[in-house]
C-alpha cells in the first residue's frame, strides 16, 4: 500500500474518531449509566407577518380564497435554517448545556453526561430507534436539541423555541421511555431584525435556551 | 509538529473531498441504464394559517399568528428537505408518476427559490441527459378552517422536457389530507404529530401523481 493511502486511511479513522468521540464527560457516576446530549445545528428563523397569508394567496384582507387562486408566487419563505454566524451555534449550545444540571433535571441523578458537539442529522434522528451512540452502558438515555428556532411573530413579539427529544435505554433495544415537545420562552431583548447582540441580549437568548430546558425537565417530570 | 500539519492538511483534503462528494449528484449525475433522471427539489416554503368564525381577514390573522408561527417552526423540523426528499425516494415514484424504467433519481438539497418557481422555463439542472424530468415541491401549507378542519396540502410541479431541452409536459397541483395529530398541544409529546405530517405528505404525493397520471392519460402522454 502507497504511503499516501496509508496516511489517508489513517486520518479518515482520525476524522471518524473525531465525528463520533463526545466533546465532554460532564461528570463521574457510580452505576456506568450515561446521558448522551447532542446540540443541535444552530438557530433557526421563523417570521409571521400580519400579510403572510395575504402574499401567499391563501387569504384575502376580508377572508379566505380558494387554493385554486393562490398567485403569490413571490411571497417569502419566512422560515430559514441556521447560519454559521448565529449566536446559539453548536459550540455556545454545548457550553450552555455543560454548566446546567442536566442530570437531576432530568431525574437521571446516577448518569455519567457525555456532551457531543457534533449535531445529530436530520434522518439520523428522525428514523434510528435504537441508541444514537453506540455505547454498550447497561442504562443509557439521550437528550438531542433537535430545532432551536427564532421567531418574530406580528402582534406577538419574540420568542426561543426548542425541539427537544429524550429517550431512555435500559437492556433492549427499544427505549423504555421516550418524550419530545416543544417549549418557548420570550425574547425582550435579543433580536434578528433588527439586530441587537449587545452583552445584555446575548446573556437573555443564553437564559431563555437554559429555561426551556428547564420547562422541558417540569413537562418530563410529569409524564407517567 | 510536521506530523501534526501532515495530518491537518490531510484532514482539510478528505473534509473537502466528503463535501466534494455531498454535491457530486447536484454537479454530474451518472446517467442510468435508460437515460433518464428525474430531479427532485424539495420545498423551501412553509405556510399556516389557522382562521376562527372570523373566517379569515387581518384581525383572524393576528389572532392566530402565534400559533401560525409555532406551526411553521414545526413544519420546518418535520418536513425539512431531507426529510422530503426521504419521502418522495421511499415512494414508488417510477409507478407513481410514470417515469420510464430504470430512470435515476437526483436528489438536490437545497431548495429552489420560490419566486423563480414559473419564470424558468428551462432545465433547473446541469443536466443534459436526453431524457429528463423535474419534480418539484413549490409549498408546504397547513390550514386549520372552522368548518373544514385541520389538513396539510402540498403544491407539487412536475415537468418533463424533450430533446430540444423545452418542457414537453408540465403538471401543477395540490395534494392534500386531513390531520388527526398535528398540531400538538403545547407541552404534549409532539412526536407522532410531526411523524403525521410526513406521511400525510406522502398521501399528498399520492394524490398528486393519481391526478398527474388522468392529465397524462388525457393528453396520451
Amino acid at each position: 500500500m502507497a504511503d499516501a493511502s496509508r496516511a489517508s486511511l489513517a486520518a479518515t479513522a482520525l476524522l471518524m474518531l473525531f465525528a463520533v468521540a463526545p466533546a465532554v464527560a460532564q461528570t463521574s457516576a457510580s452505576a456506568g449509566c450515561e446521558l448522551h446530549v447532542w446540540p443541535s445545528e444552530g438557530m433557526n428563523t421563523v417570521l409571521q407577518t400580519a400579510f403572510d397569508n395575504l402574499y401567499t394567496g391563501y387569504m384575502t384582507p376580508g377572508g379566505t380564497t380558494p387554493l385554486q387562486r393562490v398567485g403569490g408566487e413571490s411571497a417569502p419563505a419566512h422560515t430559514a435554517r441556521a447560519k454559521p454566524e448565529e449566536p446559539l451555534d453548536p459550540a455556545a449550545q454545548t457550553k450552555a448545556l455543560s454548566a446546567m444540571p442536566l442530570a437531576t433535571m432530568l431525574g437521571l441523578t446516577d448518569y455519567r453526561i457525555v456532551l457531543h458537539d457534533t449535531p445529530l442529522d436530520s434522518r439520523t434522528i428522525r428514523t434510528v430507534k435504537a441508541r444514537y451512540f453506540a455505547s454498550d452502558a447497561p442504562c443509557y438515555a439521550d437528550l438531542v436539541v433537535s430545532d432551536l428556532v427564532y421567531s418574530r411573530v406580528y402582534a406577538h413579539g419574540r420568542d426561543l423555541k426548542t425541539f427537544l427529544r429524550f429517550r431512555v435505554f435500559g437492556t433492549g433495544a427499544a427505549p423504555t421511555k421516550s418524550f419530545g415537545t416543544w417549549v418557548q420562552t420570550k425574547l425582550d431583548l435579543f433580536s434578528l431584525d433588527p439586530p441587537r447582540r449587545d452583552e445584555a441580549a446575548l446573556l437573555e437568548l443564553s437564559s431563555a435556551f437554559a429555561a426551556n430546558l428547564e420547562t422541558f425537565s417540569q413537562l418530563l417530570a410529569k409524564k407517567p | 509538529m510536521m506530523k501534526l500539519r501532515k495530518t491537518m492538511t490531510l484532514m482539510a483534503g478528505l473534509a473537502s473531498l466528503a463535501a466534494a462528494n455531498a454535491y457530486a449528484q447536484d454537479a454530474a449525475p451518472a446517467a442510468a441504464p435508460s437515460g433518464c433522471e428525474l430531479h427532485i427539489w424539495p420545498a423551501e416554503r412553509m405556510s399556516s394559517m389557522t382562521t376562527g368564525l372570523l373566517g379569515g381577514g387581518l384581525l383572524d390573522a393576528a389572532l392566530h399568528a402565534g400559533k401560525d408561527a409555532s406551526n411553521k417552526a414545526q413544519l420546518a423540523s418535520a418536513l425539512d428537505s431531507p426529510s422530503q426528499l426521504d419521502a418522495l425516494e421511499a415512494m414508488d415514484l417510477s409507478t407513481l408518476i410514470t417515469l420510464q424504467p430504470g430512470t435515476k433519481i437526483v436528489r438536490h438539497e437545497q431548495p429552489l427559490e420560490r419566486k423563480t418557481m414559473n419564470k424558468v422555463k428551462t432545465r433547473r439542472s446541469d443536466s443534459q441527459a436526453p431524457c429528463y424530468s423535474e419534480l418539484i415541491v413549490a409549498d408546504v401549507f397547513y390550514q386549520k378552517a372552522a368548518i373544514y378542519g385541520r389538513s396539510l396540502r402540498t403544491l407539487f410541479m412536475l415537468r418533463k422536457f424533450d430533446h430540444s431541452q423545452k418542457i414537453a409536459y408540465e403538471y401543477k397541483a395540490w395534494g392534500g389530507n386531513g390531520l388527526k395529530l398535528f398540531p400538538p398541544k403545547e407541552g404534549e409529546d409532539a412526536i407522532a404529530a410531526l411523524d403525521e405530517l410526513v406521511s400525510v405528505f406522502k398521501k399528498n404525493f399520492e394524490e398528486y401523481a393519481h391526478n398527474a397520471r388522468t392529465a397524462m392519460a388525457a393528453k396520451k402522454l
